[in-house]
C-alpha cells in the first residue's frame, strides 16, 4: 500500500521524458507490491481496514481495487488487469508484473538514447513471434478428458487455497463442470450455485448434488423434512396486493374496500386451491410428500392454507435458481396455476431445512439426473468464505477455459521459458533498433521464472541458469518445480496453465506497456482518452 | 400480520449525500423506538415494524435493525465497519484457515478513530451498565468534524446492509463519479455488483409477509443517480407492481471533491475550467436521467434540494433555523425530517393507507411528488386553529417547499400531508380567550387538529384531493440531530419538535419537472453520447421528456 502512496505525483507537471519516467516508477511499484502473490508459493494478504474490517487475497485485481489506487497510470495498469479478469478470470498478477517488467527493460534502453518508437515496434513482433510459440506449445487433446481438467483445477485452486483444501476441492470442482455440461451447449456456470453458511466450528466445502436454497418455509406448522418429493416450481404471486389504483381512493367507503379486498383475496385463494388439489390427486393414497417452490410472494393466509396439507412451500425463492431447479429435480417452471398436472411436476429424494441463528437453507437432494449442483462452503468467518468462494470461481473459470480451448499450455513458466528461448533465436531476423525491443521483451518475460522462484525461497538467478541450462538441452517444455528449485516438466507434473490466458497477457501486456512508453504521444491525445 | 396499514417496505440509499439523509432518518426513527420494554407513557402511534426488521445474532440474542441496503464509495463510511458489530464474532477474527499462516502479510491501514459522537455514546454505555436506552445527552455533532454520515448514525446496521462502490473513491480526484453513466459497468446483469443488489434486496423481500413496496433516497447528482435508476430497472422487472418511491437529494454546493487541476495537471487553465463546467453539468445530466428513468418504470420521482432551484439556486429560507447551507450533515436534516413526517399516513398503527395507495395517488403525468414542509412547525403562544390561520395567510409562517423550482402556491391537485406534534391543551384557544378575542377563525370552529388540517388542504390550499395526518407525537430532534432549533428564550435543548411535510402533485410540480427538462434538453450532450450513452437512448429520453413534460405548456 505504502509503495503506491509515494508514488501520487500530485500536480506535476508532465513534460515526456519525465512522465515516462513517471510511467515506469509507478507500473514498478505496483509489481513490488504484487510480486510476492505470484504462484502457489505467494503470499496471501489480509487487508484490514480503518474500520477492522478484514479481507484475505492474492488476486491482483481484487488488491488492486483495494488498494485506493490514484496515481493514473497505476490506474491504467490496474484497468488493464481487470479487463484480463474479465475475459479470463484468471492472470491479473502476471499482467501487473509482465508489464512493470516490459517498461524496466525498455528504460534500459531508452536511457541509453533508444527511442521509445523503436522498443514498441520490437515489442510488437516478439509479441507476434511469442503467440507463435504459445500456438506451438499448446496441447491438443482433441476433446480434454478428466484427468486434463483435474490438473487444471488443482494448478488453480493451489495458487488461491492452502494445498490440503486445494486437492479436497479440485475432485468436485471437475465433476460440478461435467455433472452440468450438456452436449452441443455452451457451459453455463451459472448452474453452479455456489452457497456459503458461517459456522462457528466448521471448515469444510462440499459439492452438493442438488440445490441449496438460502432461505427456509415460513410457517411454523410446515414439514422440516420430507422424504419422496414432487417438486412444484413456479412463478405465481399468491400473496394479496391491494391494486387500488388512483381514482378516488381518498373517498372510498369502509364498506367499498371491504368488498374488494374480499374479491382479491379470493382470487389468490383459488389459486392456492389449485395447487392443494393437485398435490392432492398425485399424493393422497401414497408416500410421495409435495413441495412447492416460488418464486413469488406466499403471505401468511396461503402459507397456512398450504401447511395444514402438510404442503412444504418457499416463497421469493432467486429468479436464477428457477431454471436451476428444473434442471436438478426435473419438472416444468410454471408461470400459471391454469394447466397445472403430474406431468410439470419434478422430482427429489429428499428436502430438508436447516437453520443457523437467523438464517435457513432448504437442501433438495437425491434428485435423478442433477444438470445443476451446488458448491456449499462452510467456514468460521466472512473473509475466509469470501476468499474460497473467489478460489472456488476462478478454479471454475480454469476448467471452463480449458473446456472451451479445448488446449491447455504447461504452466510452472515453461511457457515463458521456451518464449524467451525462441525470442532469442529471432531476435537475429529482426533489423535495426526495434531488435533492442525484442530483447526487452524477451527478458522481461523472464520476471515469470524468477519471481515464482524467489517466492518459494529460492535464488532467482541462479535458479533461472538451471532452468535455461535445461530448457536449451530440452524438447520438451521446462519448468520450475517449487519443492526444490529444480526444472521439471511441467505437462508430466500436471501443472497446466489456460491458452486464453496466455494469450490475453501477450495481447494485453504489449498494449499497455506501448502506450505507456510513447506517453509523450498519448499525452498529446489527452491522458483521458486512456482511461476509458 | 403486522397492525395498521401493515406492511413491510424495503429502503434503498444511493450515495453519500443520500446516506446523510439517511442517517438523520434512522436517527429519528431509532430515538421513538422503545427498546426497554415497559411499558410506555403513551401508546407508539407509528409501527415500526414498517420500516426495521426483528432478527438474530449467530449467538442467539434478538436484534431489531433497519431493513435497510445503502450504497456508498468504498472511502466513505469512517469508522463504520462494513459488515457491523451486531452480528459480528471477534474471537473468530484473526483466524486464517484457507491459507499457510506464514504466507499471510497483514496490511493494515490506519485506524479510524470512532467519532466524538460514537465515543460519546460509548461513555454513556460504560456509565449506564451496557443500556443503550435514549439519556437525554447534550451532546452536540461539531458540523466541521464530520467525516461522513456514519459519523453520527446511531442505530446498529444489519451485515447486509452496508454496500460499497469498489471502483471509485471520494478522495480520488482524477474520476468524480459525477455523471449517470459510471455505473453503467455495475449494473451489468452479470456484475458481481448487481447480483450481490439482486440477491439481497431478495433476502429482504423473502423475510417480508406482505411488502409493500421500495422507498428510494438517491444521490440526485451522482452518478448513484445512475445505479439508482438501474436499482428502479430490476425491482419494477422483478417485483410487479410494488410501489418505489424514490426521493432525489440534490447535495449542497460543489462538493464531490472534484478537482480539475490534479485530475488533469496536462491542460491549461481553460481546459481545466472546462472540465469543471462538465462536471457541473453532469451532475445536471444524472439528476434529469433519474427522473426520466422514474417515469419510465412508474417509479414516483421526489426530488429534494434546499435550494430553489436546478441550478445555481438560493437556499430556502428557514426562518427558525440556524442552518449552514454548505453543510451535509446540516441539509440533509431537513430532509430527513420531511421524509419522516410525510412518510407517516403508511407508518401508523391506525392508518388504512398502504404504501402502494399513497404512491399511486401521488402518481401524475410527470411521475413527480414535490415536497414541502414546516420545519419547526413552531406554535409558540399560539394555539393549533391560530396557526392554521397563519398558515393560510402566509405572511410570516409559510409552507416551505423543499423541490427545486417548486412553488407550492399553486393549488395542488392531490397532497397527502401529515403534522406531528400536538400539544392536547393547545389545539384550541378555550372560550374564555375566544371571547376576549371577540372573532373565531374557521378552524376555531373546528373539532379536531385533524379536521384543521382538512380544511386546511380543501379550503386553504383547495386541494382537490387531500389526505390529512395527525400524530399526537413529536419529532426527536436530540442529540445527534442538529443543535439549531431557536429555543425561544427557552434554556437547554428541545427534546421533540412539532413538524408538518406534505408530498402533492399537481401544476406547480409539473412546472417544475419541465425546469429540469428544459435545463437539460437545453444543454450539449454531443460529447459525451458513445457507446456509454448512446445516441438512441438519449433521443428516446429527449423524445419522452418533452412530449410528456413541455408539449402540454403551450
Ligand atoms: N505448482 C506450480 N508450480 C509452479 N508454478 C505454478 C504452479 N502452479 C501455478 N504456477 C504458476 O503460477 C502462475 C500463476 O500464479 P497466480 O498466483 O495464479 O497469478 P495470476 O494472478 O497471474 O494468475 C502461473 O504462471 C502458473 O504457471
Ligand atoms: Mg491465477
Amino acid at each position: 500500500m505504502s509503495a503506491i502512496e509515494t508514488l501520487n505525483p500530485k500536480a506535476e507537471v508532465a513534460r515526456a521524458a519525465f512522465a515516462l519516467q513517471l510511467n515506469t516508477s509507478a507500473a514498478r511499484g505496483l509489481q513490488d507490491v504484487l510480486s510476492s502473490n505470484l504462484g502457489p508459493k505467494g503470499t496471501m494478504k489480509m487487508l484490514v481496514s480503518g474500520a477492522g474490517d478484514i479481507k484475505i487475497t492474492k488476486d491482483g485485481n481484487v488488491l488492486l481495487h483495494d488498494m485506493q489506487i490514484q496515481h493514473p497510470t497505476a490506474s491504467l495498469i490496474a484497468r488493464a488487469a481487470t479487463a484480463q479478469d474479465d475475459i479470463t478470470g484468471d492472470g491479473t498478477t502476471s499482467n501487473v508484473l509482465l508489464i512493470g517488467e516490459l517498461l524496466k527493460q525498455a528504460d534500459l534502453y531508452i536511457s541509453e538514447g533508444s527511442h521509445p518508437r523503436h522498443i514498441t515496434d520490437g515489442f510488437e513482433q516478439a509479441k507476434a513471434e511469442s503467440l507463435r510459440v504459445l500456438e506451438e506449445i499448446k496441447q491438443q487433446r482433441g476433446s480434454i478428458d478428466r484427468d486434463t481438467l483435474i490438473s487444471v483445477a488443482r494448478t488453480s485452486l493451489r495458487t488461491k487455497l492452502e494445498t490440503a483444501l486445494a486437492d479436497r476441492l479440485t475432485e468436485d470442482l471437475v465433476d460440478a463442470v461435467l455433472t452440468i455440461r450438456q452436449e452441443g451447449q455452451p457451459l453455463d456456470l451459472f448452474m453452479i450455485e455456489i452457497m456459503d453458511m458461517q459456522h462457528k466450528t466448521e471448515t469444510d466445502t462440499k459439492l452438493v448434488k442438488g440445490i441449496v436454497m438460502d432461505h427456509g418455509a415460513r410457517h411454523p406448522d410446515m414439514p422440516k423434512y420430507l422424504e419422496n418429493c414432487y417438486i412444484l416450481t413456479c412463478n405465481v404471486s399468491l400473496e394479496y396486493e391491494k391494486t387500488e389504483v388512483n381514482s378516488g381512493f381518498f373517498y372510498k367507503t369502509a364498506a367499498d374496500r371491504e368488498k374488494m379486498v374480499a374479491a382479491e383475496r379470493k382470487f389468490i385463494d383459488d389459486r392456492v386451491r389449485k395447487i392443494i388439489e393437485l398435490k392432492k390427486k398425485v399424493c393422497d393414497g401414497t408416500d410421495k410428500q409435495f413441495v412447492v417452490l416460488n418464486q413469488k410472494g406466499i403471505d401468511p393466509i396461503s402459507l397456512t392454507m398450504l401447511a395444514k396439507e402438510n404442503i412444504l412451500a418457499l416463497r421469493r425463492a432467486k429468479r436464477r435458481n428457477m431454471e436451476r431447479l428444473t434442471r436438478a429435480c426435473g419438472g416444468t417452471a410454471m408461470n400459471s396455476v391454469e394447466e397445472l398436472d403430474e406431468s410439470c411436476l419434478g422430482y427429489a429424494g429428499v428436502v430438508y431445512e436447516h437453520v443457523l441463528g437467523e438464517q435457513k437453507f432448504t437442501f433438495v437432494e437425491k434428485v435423478k439426473d442433477p444438470r445443476s449442483v451446488t458448491m456449499l462452503i462452510k467456514g468460521p468467518n466472512n473473509f475466509t468464505i469470501k476468499q474460497i468462494k473467489e478460489a472456488i470461481r476462478d478454479g471454475l473459470r480454469a476448467i471452463k477455459n480449458a473446456v472451451e480451448d479445448d488446449c491447455v499450455v504447461p504452466g510452472a513458466a515453461a511457457f515463458e521459458l521456451t518464449a524467451h528461448k525462441a525470442l532469442m533465436t529471432f531476435k537475429s531476423e529482426v533489423k535495426g533498433q526495434a531488435r533492442l525491443g525484442v530483447q526487452a521483451f524477451a527478458d522481461a518475460l523472464l520476471v515469470i521464472p524468477k519471481t515464482l522462484a524467489k517466492n518459494a525461497g529460492y535464488d532467482s538467478q541462479a535458479t533461472l541458469v538451471k532452468l535455461q541450462e535445461e530448457a536449451q538441452n530440452s524438447d520438451e517444455p521446462i519448468g520450475i518445480d517449487l519443492s526444490n528449485g529444480e526444472a521439471c516438466l511441467p505437462a508430466e507434473e500436471g501443472i497446466l496453465d489456460n491458452y486464453r490466458v496466455k494469450r490475453q497477457l501477450l495481447q494485453s501486456c504489449t498494449v499497455i506497456a506501448s502506450n505507456l512508453l510513447l506517453v509523450d504521444e498519448v499525452m498529446r491525445a489527452g491522458m483521458s482518452s486512456l482511461k476509458g | 400480520m403486522p397492525a395498521g396499514g401493515g406492511g413491510e417496505v424495503i429502503t434503498l440509499q444511493f450515495g453519500n449525500y443520500a446516506n446523510h439523509v439517511g442517517a438523520h432518518f434512522w436517527n429519528l426513527q431509532d430515538a421513538m423506538i422503545d427498546y426497554t420494554g415497559q411499558e410506555p407513557e403513551s401508546e407508539d402511534p407509528i409501527s415500526h415494524d414498517v420500516l426495521f426488521r426483528c432478527g438474530e445474532t449467530p449467538s442467539g440474542a434478538p436484534t431489531y435493525t433497519p431493513r435497510l441496503l445503502l450504497y456508498d464509495l468504498r472511502d466513505s463510511t469512517s469508522a463504520l465497519s462494513q459488515e457491523g458489530v451486531l452480528y459480528g464474532d471477534a474471537s473468530q477474527q484473526a483466524q486464517v484457515a484457507s491459507w499457510d499462516p506464514e504466507r499471510v502479510e497483514r496490511l493494515m491501514q490506519p485506524l479510524d478513530e470512532p467519532s466524538p459522537y460514537h465515543q460519546h455514546l460509548e461513555q454513556l454505555q460504560t456509565q449506564q451498565a451496557g443500556d443503550r436506552g435514549h439519556s437525554k445527552s447534550e451532546f452536540v455533532v461539531e458540523t466541521e468534524h464530520v467525516r461522513s454520515w456514519s459519523d453520527y448514525l446511531r442505530p446498529l446496521l444489519h451485515p447486509r446492509t452496508v454496500n460499497l462502490v469498489p471502483t471509485h473513491c471520494h478522495e480520488d480526484p482524477a474520476v468524480a463519479f459525477d455523471a449517470f453513466w459510471l455505473a453503467r459497468p455495475l449494473l451489468q446483469p452479470t456484475a458481481q455488483f448487481m447480483e450481490t443488489f439482486e440477491d439481497r434486496v431478495r433476502a429482504y423481500m423473502e423475510e417480508c409477509d406482505t411488502p409493500y413496496g421500495f422507498q428510494i433516497v438517491a444521490d440526485a447528482d451522482t452518478a448513484f443517480a445512475g445505479i439508482a435508476a438501474g436499482a428502479i430497472q430490476h425491482l419494477r422487472d422483478e417485483y410487479g407492481r410494488k410501489g418505489i418511491m424514490c426521493y432525489a437529494a440534490h447535495s449542497p454546493g460543489h462538493s464531490l471533491g472534484y478537482d480539475a487541476a490534479t485530475a488533469h495537471p496536462e491542460l491549461d487553465e481553460e481546459h481545466q475550467a472546462a472540465k469543471t463546467a462538465a462536471h457541473a453539468q453532469h451532475r445536471l445530466r444524472s439528476a434529469a436521467y433519474l427522473m426520466y428513468e422514474c417515469m419510465q418504470y412508474g417509479a414516483t420521482y421526489i426530488p429534494l434540494s434546499t435550494h430553489d432551484a436546478w441550478r445555481d439556486g438560493s437556499p430556502r429560507a428557514f426562518l427558525r433555523l440556524d442552518v449552514d447551507y454548505s453543510s451535509r450533515y446540516h441539509t440533509s436534516a431537513i430532509m430527513a425530517a420531511a421524509i419522516d413526517t410525510a412518510t407517516l399516513p403508511y407508518r401508523l398503527h391506525s392508518s388504512d393507507v398502504s404504501f402502494a395507495h399513497l404512491m399511486s395517488a401521488l402518481q401524475g403525468p410527470a411521475s413527480m411528488a414535490g415536497m414541502t414542509t414546516v420545519l419547526p412547525f413552531e406554535m409558540d403562544d399560539y394555539y393549533l386553529s391560530d396557526m392554521f390561520s397563519r398558515l393560510e395567510a402566509g405572511q410570516d409562517l409559510r409552507v416551505v417547499p423543499l423541490t427545486p423550482s417548486f412553488a407550492p402556491d399553486l393549488t395542488p391537485a392531490i397532497t397527502a400531508c401529515s403534522l406531528r406534534g400536538i400539544n392536547a391543551t393547545k389545539v384550541k384557544p378555550p372560550i374564555a380567550v375566544l371571547r376576549q378575542r371577540g372573532t373565531m377563525s374557521a378552524y376555531d370552529r373546528c373539532d379536531s387538529p385533524n379536521e384543521m388540517l382538512q380544511r386546511f388542504l380543501g379550503s386553504g390550499r383547495r386541494a382537490r384531493q387531500f389526505m390529512a395526518r395527525v400524530v399526537s407525537h413529536g419529532l426527536p430532534v436530540g442529540s445527534p440531530f442538529p443543535d439549531w432549533f431557536h429555543h425561544g428564550g427557552r434554556a437547554g435543548r428541545s427534546v421533540t419538535v412539532s413538524t408538518m411535510a406534505s408530498l402533492e402533485t399537481g401544476p406547480a410540480v409539473h412546472a417544475s419537472a419541465a425546469a429540469l427538462a428544459s435545463t437539460f434538453l437545453a444543454m450539449r450532450h454531443r460529447p459525451y453520447l458513445g457507446p456509454s450513452w448512446e445516441r438512441e437512448e438519449f433521443d428516446e429520453m429527449r423524445q419522452v421528456l418533452s412530449d410528456r413534460l413541455l408539449d402540454e405548456e403551450q
